[in-house]
């Protein structure tokens, strides 16, 4: 209730400093109760266009619904999330502004040590909201037609193979680098500006196998561009159920994906998170909201605030090790 | 006759789609938004179709795909119009309309170069289209082929044949590429992840966007170059009257070449992925240089300058939907943004949306045509109205100008360090000018550096470092001796005026 109290000192006059006494002895609750009884902000820190801003777009309509207020899709891109990350900070934790994190987010926390916001340290989880599993593509008519080939001619083959990625310090670029870590196969991993361009240098045979996460990559998977060999997921995509996963061809342990939720500043009470989260939960499940998900390459991230926090820590342990071992430069 | 009629079918099914009701207002609304957006300097189609995006996931994806690219389109004619009359470019596509464009207008000529842009733009649009019916198939499967090498040596290519843009010094026009690289890499390095001359700064880790410096560049510091003149620009008031439009017969003759060559330059260059209407329209004027029989009149308004850019641009505009469609690869920030109106609705764009959905395919592209005629149409009328633009006082134009230079530069990322860039940039642009430097290299070295060393480092990097992969690819190895062959030829016309100068001095 700390934000209750400071909102209602900063109108000053002791008859409201009282009643905020008063709120903080339990008549918040109420205020959570009735949660939300005004609109509600989903802040994105990119433009418009991308998987999860469409994600949002499509939630939103049929929060309406569930919850009856307006929930507005707002896009503040800037600074690489970071003007987004500072107008949610300041809006408050009330639950009535919520940030889009990410997979990002654990990532930047090894990367930008020194960045002004931190999606993991200084907001909570609020709800996950979906999960982006990565695929392994390779040419369709290449030398390569399975992820097992491609694991025995790059162990027989040191430095011989060139893994394409998306920007350093991706999560497809750091998956890429787990990746040859845990097969042992020495590799060049070669960036490339888009995920279009890469799925092309895949397609002419520049590079012999990508790392891609399944939104980018479906467009040219579904016009036959590029041959998918592999899900990164510890369990097999629901998007690609025929399709073995990196587990099942022996490179264990291996376990990689993205994923979004909404997340707000620290000490959202607990009725709102449960709320959202209930809310979120049963329209992913939705079979019209399934199929716009499956459509562009998501799958409903199934569980609660809890499970992202401990997910977040996971993430941020498993990619600094990555980041240091791979010598991915931290920007300190 | 088989491929013709099926090619009719086709046809018959755009025109069917086109001509609805809901997809002719959304062209005439896509080209008015695109029109509007593009006379006001800084902000341009990226900006205006990132705002539209939510309204058109709304939309069907024709709908959508049909307003997006007429405002797409509609705003690089449009930008014309601020780079004829101000010297200002209203979008990037037309810094180089400005050249000649906006010495037509000191001359008295505004209105006809006004209606060259229009008409230019017609057909290159027109050319565009046709090449975008005809050879999508084809084009796309050979662009999909260009790697990193065949990159590498098209811009060597085009960055060379480019340097004739420049009819000064040699020294100050490397100058100004240089200076266009060295902001073009500013930002993140895509090899390994290290800022680059960033000092630290979270927002230059984005690097500095396109509007920043093509508004800092030409449009501020025309702004600040105005007021140091304090010039009321007293202008030949006939320019701005209908019967000083229309061309003379020869004017309307010189313009056909131009137009031609420009709209093939723009379709090609259109068609790569990276490069766009804004290089096209630099390589367009380039080839000028060389080919054109007016060519010592350019850069002191020759109609040439102002046909061949405005024909590329608006054929680029359109070639540009090739990879876009026909391979899901988007050259651009804006035909990205259009990719994901077709994702949204479930659409995968790729070899085969032609046959999947030939209404959307053959609608659009009938659309365009709508679209191009509707600029025509709309234009020639208000060209008066657009020259008119010049009788309102500069005290009064010129702030107004500097508050959408900055509003453009600030949507682009809602950022406000790249208004303060737009500001640094202006005074750099300024002060370059004042010394005779020429500035649009700069928008060259900004766009093609930061490509030529992000190509060139991906193909050593694959090659392991071996040089030898630029002449084994034929297509790389014809651009690099072409490359050679220009060097030579511009090397050996030099020393032969310098020979003629010293002997006419000994005379």
């Amino acid at each position: 209730m700390k934000l209750t109290t400071r909102r209602a000192l900063s109108r000053g006059g002791l008859l409201i400093a009282a009643a905020a006494i008063a709120s903080t002895l339990g008549l918040g609750t109420a205020a959570a109760q009735d949660y939300p009884n005004r609109p509600v902000d989903i802040v994105l820190g990119f433009g418009t266009g991308g998987v999860s801003d469409i994600i949002a777009r499509t939630l939103a309509p049929e929060l309406e619904t569930a919850l009856g207020q307006r929930f507005v899709v707002k896009n503040v891109p800037g600074a690489g999330g970071t003007v987004a990350a500072q107008s949610v900070s300041e809006a408050g934790n009330d639950g009535y502004t919520l940030l889009n994190v990410g997979a990002s987010g654990p990532i930047k926390k090894t990367l930008l040590p020194n960045q002004p916001f931190d999606q993991v340290d200084d907001f909570e989880p609020v709800t996950p909201v979906a999960n982006f599993g990565l695929v392994v593509v390779v040419a369709p008519d290449g030398q390569f037609a399975s992820l097992d080939d491609l694991v025995s001619f790059g162990r027989a083959n040191p430095g011989a193979l060139n893994v394409g990625s998306v920007q350093v310090g991706s999560t497809q670029f750091l998956a890429a680098k787990l990746f040859l870590g845990v097969a042992g196969i020495d590799a060049v991993v070669v960036p490339f500006s888009s995920t279009p361009e890469l799925m092309g240098g895949v397609a002419r045979g520049e590079v012999d196998v990508a790392f891609e996460i399944i939104p980018g990559a479906k467009a040219a998977i579904d016009n036959a561009q590029v041959l998918p060999v592999a899900t990164t997921m510890n369990a097999r995509s629901a998007l690609f159920p025929d399709l073995p996963t990196v587990e099942e061809a022996g490179i264990a342990p291996y376990d990689v994906s993205s994923w979004n939720g909404y997340s707000a500043p620290i000490g959202v009470a607990d009725e709102v998170k449960e709320k959202l989260t209930t809310a979120v939960q049963t329209i992913l499940q939705m079979p019209a909201v399934k199929d716009k998900l499956a459509a562009v390459g998501a799958e409903p991230y199934v569980g609660t605030a809890a499970d992202m926090v401990t997910r977040q820590q996971q993430e941020t342990r498993m990619w600094e090790k990555v980041i240091i071992e791979a010598g991915v430069p931290i920007e300190g | 006759m088989d491929i013709f009629a099926q090619f009719s079918a086709n046809l018959a099914i755009g025109f069917e789609t086109a001509f609805s009701l809901v997809s002719l207002g959304y062209v005439t609304l896509g080209v008015l938004v695109g029109i509007f957006i593009g006379v006001l300097p800084g902000i341009g189609a990226v900006t205006a179709i990132a705002l539209l995006m939510p309204l058109a996931f709304q939309l069907d994806a024709t709908s959508g795909l049909i307003l997006l690219a007429g405002i797409w389109y509609g705003s690089t004619f449009g930008g014309s119009i601020t780079a004829i009359l101000l010297n200002i470019p209203g979008t990037t596509s037309n810094a180089v309309t400005c050249i000649d464009g906006n010495a037509m207008t000191r001359q008295g000529r505004a209105s006809l170069a006004l209606l060259t842009a229009v008409a230019a733009s017609f057909i290159g649009g027109s050319i565009g289209i046709l090449i975008i019916m005809l050879f999508t198939a084809p084009i796309a499967q050979y662009a999909a082929g260009f790697s990193s090498v065949e990159y590498f040596s098209l811009i060597v290519f085009g960055l060379v044949a480019a340097s004739s843009i420049n009819a000064g010094s040699v020294a100050k026009g490397l100058a100004t590429v240089v200076f266009g690289v060295m902001i073009g890499v500013v930002g993140t390095d895509l090899y390994t992840g290290r800022g680059r001359l960033t000092f630290g700064n979270l927002d230059l880790m984005d690097g500095i966007t396109l509007v920043s410096v093509s508004m800092g560049v030409f449009g501020v510091s025309e702004v600040i170059a105005t007021i140091k003149e304090a010039r009321t620009r007293a202008f030949d008031r006939k320019g701005i009257t209908f019967r000083a439009m229309i061309p003379t017969r020869d004017e309307a003759r010189a313009t056909l070449g131009p137009i031609l060559r420009g709209s093939g330059v723009g379709s090609f260059f259109g068609t790569l992925p990276g490069t766009g209407p804004a290089i096209a329209a630099f390589m367009a004027y380039a080839v000028e240089g060389r080919a054109s029989k007016n060519r010592h009149a350019l850069g002191k308004g020759a109609i040439e300058g102002v046909a061949a850019p405005e024909a590329a641009n608006n054929a680029a505009d359109m070639t540009a939907f090739i990879p876009t469609l026909a391979l899901g690869i988007p050259g651009s920030a804006t035909m990205a943004l259009m990719l994901g109106a077709l994702i949204v609705n479930g659409i995968s764009p790729g070899p085969q949306l032609m046959a999947n959905e030939p209404e959307l395919f053959w609608g659009l592209i009938v659309s365009f045509w709508i679209g191009n005629l509707m600029l025509l149409v709309l234009s020639i009328p208000l060209i008066g109205v657009w020259a008119r633009l010049l009788l309102v006082p500069f005290n009064i134009l010129m702030p107004a100008i500097l508050v959408f230079i900055c509003l453009g530069a600030y949507s682009v990322s809602h950022s406000a360090t790249d208004v303060w860039l737009v500001a640094l940039l202006g005074l750099l642009g300024f002060f370059a000018r004042s010394y005779g430097f020429p500035l649009a290299p700069v928008i060259l070295g900004f766009v093609l550096g930061p490509m030529l060393e992000e190509h060139f480092r991906r193909a050593m990097l694959i090659s392991r470092g071996n040089f030898d992969v630029f002449l084994a690819s034929p297509v790389s190895a014809v651009l690099l001796v072409l490359t050679a062959l220009i060097l030579i030829t511009s090397v050996w016309s030099g020393l032969r005026r310098a020979r003629q100068t010293a002997s006419e001095a000994e005379a």
